[in-house]
């Protein structure tokens, strides 16, 4: 047992599972960081980052075999060759929804998680967002406003690295940025007439976790994008965040980090006589050998669904329906954003332009809607986010032979697209249950995941379909085309909100620092703990939160209240 | 394939003006993923159809033709092992189609017609695919050209003799001149 206790234990070592060990270790703490899957080492296992479409067996193409095996994973838009490394197997990590209730669960097993492949968008949330719940009497209302996370969105975006432009835009707050990535001229031409018609509207440059500029001492050890767009099989320059190049190594640095792969958490211990968690049930991926691990306080980081599902498969006396769940709120409310919406155009002329490299990021047009008065047939609102590029070699081009051969090697005209992405509110019955009749491979019952989207979101499409076609009509591009798709709850890889925060412990499972209503030692920072989503990537905001919740635990434990 | 076959096969290359450091990572990184001894869908018959389809569409320049990064190869390979068993199908069964087509417009089958008979054919058919009208039967031709394009470009000689191949751009520039007779810019 002695061997097997820490000051501290993390389960997962995604976004949130880094940024717990890097606090909770530069904090002191002995840091035991559990992760389900294999290990992956900054740079030396980033085995596809040098590899050309040719170095593939299939010229980079995913293969019916993989197709099979990876049957929701290889959906995703960011699912190829090179990163099929970083999701994992379908077949292998089997989980259930209604027949009529598609799901799409994204996940990454392995040191540092969907973290390697994350979307890298860096966003804070406004008071727009915080207070929304109370005003629309809808969900429970945040326990927090901008101004509590404000301090931890300054700290996380100077050692994550952000870049961005100062914009002004109340419910869009400026941060501590890297300077942005320029905007070509074909966006500068569309920013400049969209702005010059709308008063409500800008179109700026994405805020994402890249390094623009990197002064001597700064992000030690990351250096600067060299605009490959490779993000997804890792960078070897660490030039985008993620647990991998960043906080796993500050973490290791204070020698107070143990970090075991293979390391399945099935359940949290749990003492009722003192009502305090005081280790976790680990089953061994590979070998499949069971072990417990012991700590002071326990950091669930595993992500939405999993974390959630390990806290339903911790049952008691005390808490028959899962750990921690006396409101009976787990599981509930889960959410993600609504999307696949898109529209495309061109813009004729400036053919005397380009550019020079391969941007890892987009343009965005933060939310217009329902910012003052409510005057849509639906509450919140959503962003749009695309970017322009010069047409690559077009396989559809009219013409054979040598002189067709010759066009399709020079740069075609401007073309622009957009996507957008809406706010899904929380639901009760949009839930993840365990599945009492199927387990996994390693006795684990399965998670049973039901969720749609609902009135408001509909209504919602409707107008952000209408105005993906209007901003691009407005800004006088041709052949203006949208595009609807089906939108599917879980294909944002946004999924948050099962374990929320909240003011009333009767109404919501954590508090307004990630603790646990019902029990002092455990805290939940991944998206769980969501009472809201907005419309935009919440990455920042669940490490903003996993910091100051570090911060709060450790205040917590020297007062000696755990 | 082996070095040998290999050199054989580009040493159009080497007789070229053109001589690109790039020709020799080829010899060096033929890894022989496919290879005319290993086709899965084509038979012998089918494939030099498919070459004489994909050499006309993108024949031989300054630059290497369909044919001569494998194309007819690699359309094999993943019609066998990326394309579902319907569209692999339908694939086979709009290949014969066309010289079936063919040889009612101009009383030949495709591999029988000269290199200009070939052209025009293509032309006329490329026209028609292209057109508001259609007849149905042009669906498979768009669709072969596509691939044939796809592949092509996706293929190391493909890209490095045809294009602007910088895998590592460096600084990200957003809004810059482009030179004269620049051709498309692209990377991994």
């Amino acid at each position: 047992m002695k061997n097997n206790t820490y000051d501290a234990i993390v389960v997962g070592s995604g976004i949130t599972g880094g940024w717990a060990a890097k606090e909770l270790t530069e904090k002191g703490l002995k840091t035991l960081v559990l992760e389900r899957g294999r290990h992956v080492e900054h740079q030396k296992d980033y085995n596809n980052t040098y590899k050309a479409p040719w170095d593939y067996k299939y010229l980079g193409a995913v293969s019916k075999e993989d197709k099979k095996d990876y049957f929701i994973q290889s959906k995703k838009y960011n699912f190829n060759a090179g990163s099929k490394p970083f999701f994992v197997k379908d077949t292998e990590h089997p989980y259930t929804h209604p027949e009529n209730k598609p799901y799409r669960w994204f996940r990454g097993y392995q040191t540092g998680g969907r973290s390697l492949i994350w979307g890298r968008g860096a966003y804070r949330f406004s008071d727009l967002d915080f207070e929304a719940n109370l005003k629309d009497g809808v969900g429970v209302d945040w326990p927090i406003r901008y101004k509590d996370i404000a301090p931890w969105y300054d700290y996380v975006e100077k050692f994550i690295g952000v870049c961005g432009s100062v914009e002004n835009i109340s419910h869009f707050p400026d941060g501590q940025f890297l300077p942005p990535f320029e905007l070509n001229r074909a966006e500068k031409v569309i920013k400049e007439r969209l702005e010059s018609h709308y008063g409500d509207r800008k179109l700026i440059p994405n805020r994402a976790a890249h390094l623009t500029e990197v002064k001597p001492g700064q992000f030690k050890g990351r250096s600067k994008c060299m605009s490959r767009n490779m993000c997804h099989t890792g960078c070897p320059f660490g030039a985008y965040f993620s647990s991998n190049s960043s906080t796993l190594p500050a973490a290791r640095d204070t020698g107070r980090l143990t970090l075991k792969s293979n390391a399945i958490v099935t359940s949290l211990i749990y003492d009722e006589k003192t009502n305090r968690v005081y280790g976790v049930r680990v089953i061994d991926g590979v070998t499949k050998q069971e072990t417990e691990y012991f700590a002071r306080v326990v950091f669930l980081c595993a992500s939405t669904l999993a974390t959630t599902g390990i806290l339903l498969n911790s049952k008691s006396n005390s808490f028959p329906n899962g750990l921690g769940n006396s409101s009976g709120v787990l599981g509930h409310y889960l959410m993600d954003h609504h999307k696949n919406i898109t529209s495309s155009g061109i813009l004729e002329g400036y053919l005397d332009r380009t550019y020079k490299g391969y941007r890892p990021t987009s343009v965005a047009i933060p939310r217009f809607r329902n910012l003052g008065n409510t005057d849509m047939d639906f509450i919140r609102g959503y962003g749009m986010w695309g970017s322009a590029q010069r047409e690559g070699v077009n396989p559809n081009k009219e013409g054979v032979g040598a002189d067709f051969k010759k066009s399709l090697t020079l740069p075609g005209p401007w073309k622009m697209s957009l996507s957008a992405y809406g706010e899904c509110l929380p639901y009760f019955d949009n839930k993840v249950e365990l599945d009492e009749e199927r387990t996994d491979q390693w006795g684990l019952p399965l998670l049973k995941i039901s969720a749609e989207f609902r009135d408001n979101e509909m209504k919602m499409r409707k107008d952000m379909k209408a105005q993906a076609k209007e901003v691009l009509e407005v800004a006088g591009l041709k052949e203006v085309e949208v595009h609807e798709g089906p939108s599917i709850h879980g294909d944002s890889v946004h999924e948050m909100g099962t374990a929320r925060m909240g003011r009333d412990p009767k109404t919501s499972f954590l508090n307004g620092y990630n603790q646990s209503h019902d029990i002092p030692n455990l805290f939940v920072t991944d998206g769980s703990c969501m009472a809201s989503s907005s419309y935009m990537s919440p990455s920042l905001t669940y490490m903003a939160l996993t910091a100051r919740a570090c911060d709060y635990a450790v205040r917590q434990m020297k007062d000696k209240v755990f | 394939m082996d070095r040998r076959e290999a050199v054989v096969k580009i040493s159009w290359i080497l007789k070229s003006a053109y001589l690109a450091p790039s020709v020799f990572t080829a010899l060096v990184s033929c890894k022989g993923d496919v290879d005319e001894s290993k086709l899965t869908v084509f038979n012998k018959e089918q494939n030099d159809l498919v070459k004489a389809i994909a050499d006309t569409i993108l024949p031989r320049t300054d630059t290497p033709s369909a044919s001569d990064v494998q194309v007819d190869l690699y359309m094999d390979l993943l019609l066998n092992d990326v394309y579902d068993e319907p569209t692999r199908k339908s694939f086979l069964e709009g290949l014969e189609q066309f010289n079936e087509n063919c040889k009612a417009f101009t009383r030949h089958t495709f591999s029988h017609l000269d290199g200009e008979e070939r052209h025009a054919y293509l032309e006329k058919l490329d026209k028609k695919a292209n057109s508001e009208k259609k007849d149905g039967w042009e669906a498979f031709f768009t669709r072969f050209k596509a691939l044939t394009v796809q592949i092509y470009f996706s293929t190391e000689q493909g890209v490095k003799q045809n294009l602007d191949y910088v895998p590592l751009p460096g600084d990200y520039e957003g809004d810059v001149a482009l030179g004269d007779n620049a051709r498309i810019m692209v990377g991994n």
